[in-house]
């Protein structure tokens, strides 16, 4: 009876073992798997190679697909090198916590659509730039 | 890391120094919140112009040391009076394996110290541990200041040279601790005898 019970504690600990490794093993491989993703799609870039011009990183400055619903006001303005009432004056905003305030926050107290106003935003930096 | 930036980055934009002081200052005493995560993105932030990376740096290494010292003393004073109130913890440690720790860590404070600042995890769970068993106070703040210093600024270089790619470091940080804590309990599975020979031998 005594020897059945350690056996199966033995199984059941070999078990245990086995799937550790195997966790081991897939965490391993997912971990090599989003380094190489982030690499060829260029997300994974230091500021370094940015200065120095690596020919595939040319193009990786501050991306404006990378602009999310927790980026502030101020934050984007300071990002994409944006006078302090460029935002406010094209979207004409009055809320007095501009800019500090959440994107997501701001259209959502205010009921506009977050998709238009992502890519009417977006529209307005591209525009910025262009005039610069 | 989606659950990290919805809860506590816009609060890092927001409120700036007082939130990074805030979010380091729980992280280093109470609450298990991955500051290492939100150092590579403030450093990130400071790349890109947002914050003063001398100011980050000086506010973030206060807060540490001050949310380490305050978990160290308060567990010092009053942690095991506070905590034998839970049977269970109360049985934890007075267990033999907990006690063998204790000692092990108040024998070799320093390394251990050192090391523990890296992960928020172990940063509280030897801080409280250095409370609990009074390791020495100058040994603590020594090396829990070198610990903090090393740290904060393995964090800080990693976001600010990578700048605009901290999610995608962040989302790797991410990766790899899952890798690195499946080893450590994999090699601890696999040697636990031994190793609790040698704790034992230490003492």
């Amino acid at each position: 009876m005594k020897n059945t019970f350690l056996n199966n504690k033995k199984i059941l600990k070999i078990i245990g073992l086995v799937i550790l490794i195997l966790l081991c093993l897939f965490s391993f491989v997912c971990f090599i798997d989003t380094y190489n993703k982030l690499y060829k799609s260029g997300e994974l870039i230091s500021d370094y190679s940015i200065r120095k011009g690596h020919p595939t990183r040319l193009n990786h400055a501050v991306n404006i697909n990378s602009i999310n619903t927790w980026m502030t006001f101020d934050y984007i303005n300071v990002i994409f090198k944006l006078p302090k009432n460029y935002l406010q004056n094209t979207f004409n905003i009055t809320d007095p916590r501009y800019p500090n305030i959440r994107i997501g926050n701001y259209t959502k107290q205010h009921n506009l659509n977050l998709r238009e106003f992502m890519h009417n935003l977006e529209l307005a930096i591209t525009n910025y730039s262009k005039l610069k | 890391m989606d659950f990290l930036v919805q809860a506590f980055i816009p609060y890092i934009l927001l409120y700036k120094y007082w939130a990074l002081f805030v979010i380091t200052f729980l992280a280093a005493s109470s609450f298990p919140i991955p500051a290492g995560t939100l150092l590579v993105a403030s450093a990130a932030f400071a790349s890109q112009g947002y914050f003063n990376i001398t100011i980050l740096l000086f506010v973030v290494i206060i807060a540490n040391i001050i949310g380490d010292n305050l978990l160290y003393w308060l567990s010092r004073l009053y942690g095991r009076k506070f905590l034998s109130r839970f049977s269970f913890i109360n049985k934890f440690l007075l267990s033999r394996n907990y006690n063998l720790i204790e000692k092990n860590i108040n024998k070799r404070p320093k390394l251990v110290i050192f090391i523990s600042r890296f992960e928020v995890i172990s940063t509280l769970s030897i801080n409280l541990i250095c409370g609990l068993g009074k390791v020495e106070y100058k040994k603590f703040l020594l090396f829990e200041i070198l610990g903090t210093f090393a740290n904060v600024l393995f964090y800080t270089i990693i976001g600010y040279s990578f700048g605009n790619s901290w999610q995608a470091v962040n989302k790797l940080i991410g990766d790899f601790t899952i890798v690195f804590f499946l080893l450590i309990a994999l090699i601890l599975s696999l040697f636990w005898k031994k190793v609790i020979t040698k704790l034992n031998e230490n003492i």
